[in-house]
C-alpha cells in the first residue's frame, strides 16, 4: 500500500459524500472556468482588432461607455488632422446590425483616406470605391454565415446592397465586419455628418516621449473627446475593466464556496474519524504524517470537483460562444494557461479547506481520541 | 527499560488523580500484568509508559532516557514500542495486510519491505490467508490478531496491551493470550500488559496491583 492510498479510501470509503461534496466544488470551478474563459476571449477578441486594423489612437466621444455607443461631429476630422504630429486621421462609423435572426454583425463606414482600407486583404472582387460606391465588402465570416459570395446582394437595414468584395480570413472581429463608404453608411444610418470615432495615427518616426507629447496637446485641443491608445486598449477600455472586476469578485465567491464544502466535508470525516486518529497517533504517526494525510484527502476531493468543473465549464464555454450572437465576438479560450488556472485553484481550494480540519485533529489529545466512541 | 519516578497524572484541573506518586521499574524481556479494578489508573500508566500521556508531575524515562517532546515519543512509539488496544481499532478501509504497515509508514519503511513484513507477520499469527479481508469480513478473534500483527509491525523492543482479551469470549481470549505470551517468549520483548484476566495475571512473571492511582502490590506470578 502506498501512503496516498490511504486518504483516497477515505474519500472512496463513502461514495455518496464524496461525490456531493465533489459537486459542489465543481458548481464553483465550472463557474470560474466559465467566467475566465468569457473575459479571455473577449480581450483577445478586442486585441485582435486593434492589430487588425493598426490603430495608434482612437478618438471617440467623451463620456460614452463603449466606442460603438460614441457619435462626433464628422468635421472634427479636418482639425484633428491639423494638429502638428499627426500624420493619419480615419473616420469610423460603427454599427451593430442584425442581418438574418441570431446572426449579427459590425457595419463597418470608413471615409475615403482610412488607413483601415489598406490592412484589408481581398480573397475576391474589389473593395468599395468611387466605382461602386453602394458595393459592400464582406468579412469572410460574414460571407461564410450567410453563404453570399461576389455579384449577390446583402440586406443590411432593410435596404440591397451589392456584394464586391470577400476578405481573407482575419481576426474575429473583422472577420464579422461590413466594410462601405462612410458616405453610404451614414446615409443609410440617418446619421449624415457624424461619425462613431476616428482612428488617429501620429508620425511614427516620433520619440516616445513626442508621442506623449502630441497626445497630450491633443487631450487639451479636444477636451470633448476621449483618446484610447492601440497599445493598451484593453486596460483604457471602462467597460472591459468593469467586466474583469465582476469576473474577478465572482470568481472568488465561486471558490470560497468550494473551500467550505470541503472544509465542511473534512471536518465531518476528522471528527467521525476521532478514534482512528488516536490510534495512529498511539501507533508512532507523528503530527506531520496526520496533517498530510488529511491535507491529501482534501486535495484528492478538490480533484474531483475540479476535474467534474473544468469539464462541465468547458463544455458550458463550448455550448454558450457556439451561440451565434455570442461566437460572433467572443472566441473561448481554452488552453493551458487556463487548465493551469484551474489546477491552481483546486490546490488552493484542497489546501484551504484541509487545513482547519487537520489543526482540529492535530490538537486532539491521542488519549481523549482513543477514548472516543 | 521503562522507569517512572513519583509520577502523578490529574485530571478535570487537579480534582481528580489518576496516578499519584508512582515509582517502578520494568526490566528488559520482563512480562509484567497490571491489575486493579476500573478506574484505578491502569490504563493512565500504560499511556504515560509510552507518552501517549504526560504526567502532571515526576519523570518518565524509556531505555535510560527521557523523552520531552511529542515528536520524541512519537519516534519512539513508531520504532520501539507496540500497542496492542482493548478493541482492535483497525482502519475499516483497509485489508488485513494493510492495516498491518499502518505502523510501518512512521518508521519510514519500503513499500516493498512493508507488503512483505505485512505477510510475514499475518503469518506468525496463523492470518496469512486472510491478508486481503477487511476487518469486516474478520470475527472479533482474527480482528485481535490483525492488531497484535500491527504491534509487532517495527519489531519493537516494548510491546503495551490494554486489556487485549477484553472484548473476547473466554476460549477466543484464552488463544489470543497464548498468542500474544508465545510472541513474547519468541522475540525476547518486554511486555507490560494491563488486565481483569486472573488467567492472564497468573502467567505473568510480575502482577502490579494498582487501587486508587497507588501501587498496593507488586510482586511475582506464576512462571512466564
Amino acid at each position: 500500500m502506498r501512503f496516498v492510498s490511504f486518504p483516497l479510501r477515505n474519500v472512496v470509503r463513502r461514495p455518496a459524500r464524496s461525490l456531493l461534496t465533489g459537486l459542489g466544488a465543481a458548481a464553483a470551478i465550472g463557474a470560474f472556468v466559465v467566467l475566465v474563459g468569457l473575459t479571455r476571449g473577449f480581450e483577445r477578441s478586442w486585441l485582435d482588432q486593434v492589430e487588425a486594423y493598426g490603430v495608434d489612437l482612437l478618438a471617440s466621444q467623451g463620456g460614452s461607455l463603449d466606442v460603438l455607443s460614441s457619435t462626433v461631429p464628422e468635421h472634427l476630422g479636418e482639425e484633428l488632422r491639423r494638429v502638428p504630429g499627426v500624420t493619419a486621421v480615419g473616420a469610423d462609423m460603427g454599427h451593430l446590425v442584425i442581418l438574418e435572426p441570431g446572426k449579427a454583425a459590425v457595419l463597418a463606414g470608413l471615409d475615403a483616406h482610412n488607413p483601415v482600407w489598406k490592412r484589408l486583404k481581398l480573397a475576391a472582387g474589389v473593395l468599395p470605391g468611387p466605382a461602386q460606391p453602394d458595393g459592400v465588402a464582406l468579412g469572410s465570416g460574414v460571407a461564410e454565415a450567410l453563404g453570399k459570395k461576389l455579384g449577390d446582394t446583402i440586406r443590411i437595414v432593410g435596404k440591397d446592397f451589392p456584394v464586391v468584395g470577400i476578405l481573407q480570413p482575419a481576426a474575429r472581429v473583422q472577420g464579422n465586419s461590413i466594410f462601405m463608404l462612410l458616405p453610404t453608411a451614414q446615409k443609410l444610418l440617418g446619421r449624415e455628418g457624424r461619425v462613431t470615432a476616428f482612428s488617429v495615427r501620429r508620425d511614427p518616426r516620433l520619440s516616445p516621449e513626442e508621442r506623449a507629447e502630441v497626445l497630450a496637446r491633443l487631450t487639451r485641443a479636444f477636451p470633448n473627446l476621449t483618446f484610447h491608445q492601440g497599445e493598451d486598449p484593453a486596460a483604457s477600455n471602462e467597460m472591459l475593466w468593469a467586466f474583469r472586476a465582476i469576473v474577478a469578485s465572482t470568481s472568488l465567491v465561486a471558490i470560497l464556496v468550494a473551500i467550505v464544502v470541503i472544509l465542511n466535508t473534512l471536518l465531518m470525516s476528522v471528527v467521525e474519524r476521532t478514534r482512528e486518529i488516536g490510534v495512529l497517533r498511539a501507533l508512532g504517526w507523528g503530527p506531520a504524517r496526520v496533517l498530510a494525510a488529511i491535507v491529501l484527502e482534501g486535495l484528492a476531493l478538490a480533484s474531483v470537483g475540479s476535474l467534474l468543473g473544468a469539464l462541465g465549464g468547458f463544455a458550458a464555454l463550448g455550448a454558450l460562444t457556439s451561440a451565434p450572437v455570442v461566437r460572433s465576438f467572443v472566441a473561448p479560450v481554452l488552453d493551458a494557461r487556463a487548465v493551469g488556472e484551474v489546477v491552481a485553484v483546486a490546490v488552493v481550494v484542497g489546501v484551504l479547506g484541509s487545513l482547519y480540519p487537520a489543526w482540529r485533529a492535530l490538537r486532539m489529545d491521542p488519549v481523549e481520541a482513543l477514548r472516543y466512541e | 527499560m521503562l522507569s517512572l519516578r513519583d509520577v502523578s497524572r490529574w485530571y478535570a484541573k487537579g480534582q481528580v488523580a489518576a496516578l499519584a506518586g508512582v515509582s517502578l521499574d520494568v526490566a528488559p524481556g520482563e512480562c509484567v500484568a497490571v491489575v486493579g479494578p476500573s478506574g484505578s489508573g491502569k490504563s493512565t500508566l500504560l499511556h504515560l509508559l509510552c507518552g501517549l500521556d504526560r504526567p502532571t508531575s515526576g519523570r518518565v524515562f524509556f531505555d535510560g532516557l527521557e523523552p520531552r517532546s511529542v515528536g520524541d515519543w512519537a519516534r519512539l512509539r513508531a520504532t520501539r514500542v507496540g500497542f496492542v488496544f482493548q478493541a482492535p481499532n483497525l482502519l475499516a478501509t483497509l485489508t488485513a495486510a494493510e492495516n498491518v504497515e499502518v505502523p510501518m509508514f512512521a518508521a519510514g519503511i519500503r513499500r516493498r519491505e512493508r507488503e512483505r513484513r505485512a505477510r510475514e507477520l499475518l503469518g506468525r499469527v496463523g492470518l496469512a490467508h486472510r491478508a486481503r479481508h477487511r476487518p469486516s469480513e474478520l470475527s472479533g478473534g482474527e480482528q485481535q490478531r490483525v492488531a497484535i500483527a500491527r504491534a509487532l509491525a517495527n519489531a519493537p523492543s516494548v510491546l503495551l496491551a490494554d486489556e487485549p482479551t477484553g472484548n473476547l469470549d473466554s476460549v477466543t481470549a484464552a488463544a489470543v493470550l497464548d498468542l500474544l505470551l508465545g510472541l513474547r517468549a519468541q522475540d525476547g520483548m518486554t511486555l507490560v500488559v494491563v488486565t481483569h484476566d486472573a488467567g492472564i495475571a497468573q502467567r505473568a512473571e510480575r502482577v502490579i496491583q494498582i487501587l486508587d492511582g497507588r501501587v498496593v502490590r507488586d510482586s511475582r506470578g506464576g512462571p512466564p
